[in-house]
C-alpha cells in the first residue's frame, strides 16, 4: 500500500510540474532572471505546493503513526 | 481530455557539454545539501524546517546570481 501511495505521489508531482510548465527550462530561467523579464510562475507553483504540503504534514503529524 | 496528452514545448538553448556539467553540479549539490529544490523547497518548508528554509534560500540566491552573471555580465 505504501508503495502504491509513493507511486501515486510521484505521478501527481510529475503531472503538476508538466501542467505548470516547470518542465520547460526557459520558464525556470525566466524566474531566476530577476533583472530581465521576470516570470513569477515558479513562485506560484512552489507557493501552492507548500500550501498543500503544510496541511498534509500537519495532518500526518497529528495522526501519530509512521511519518 | 485531449489537452492532457500534448507534451509541452521545451526550449533548450545550451550545448550538451554545458548541460552535462550543469546536471553533474545539480547532482553534486543535492548530495551536499541532503536534498534538492523540491525536497527542501516543498517538503522542507511545509514542515517549517530551518535547514530547509536555509537551503532553499541558498538555492534561490545561487540561481539568481548565476543567471544574472551569465545573462547580463559574461554574455557568452
Amino acid at each position: 500500500m505504501v508503495n502504491f501511495l509513493a507511486l501515486l505521489s510521484g505521478v501527481v508531482f510529475g503531472l503538476g510540474i508538466i501542467l505548470s510548465g516547470m518542465v520547460n527550462p526557459a520558464i525556470v530561467l525566466a524566474f531566476l532572471d530577476i533583472t530581465g523579464n521576470w516570470d513569477s510562475s515558479l513562485l506560484w507553483v512552489m507557493g501552492s505546493a507548500v500550501a498543500v504540503g503544510s496541511i498534509a504534514f500537519a495532518l500526518a503529524k497529528s495522526v501519530n503513526t509512521v511519518t | 481530455m485531449e489537452v492532457l496528452f500534448v507534451l509541452p514545448e521545451i526550449a533548450i538553448e545550451t550545448n550538451y557539454t554545458m548541460l552535462a556539467l550543469a546536471g553533474f553540479l545539480v547532482g553534486y549539490g543535492t548530495r551536499l545539501g541532503s536534498g534538492c529544490t523540491s525536497g527542501h523547497g516543498v517538503c522542507g518548508i511545509s514542515r517549517r524546517s530551518p535547514r530547509s528554509i536555509a537551503a532553499t534560500t541558498v538555492f534561490m540566491l545561487a540561481g539568481f546570481m548565476t543567471v544574472y552573471l551569465i545573462r547580463h555580465v559574461f554574455t557568452f
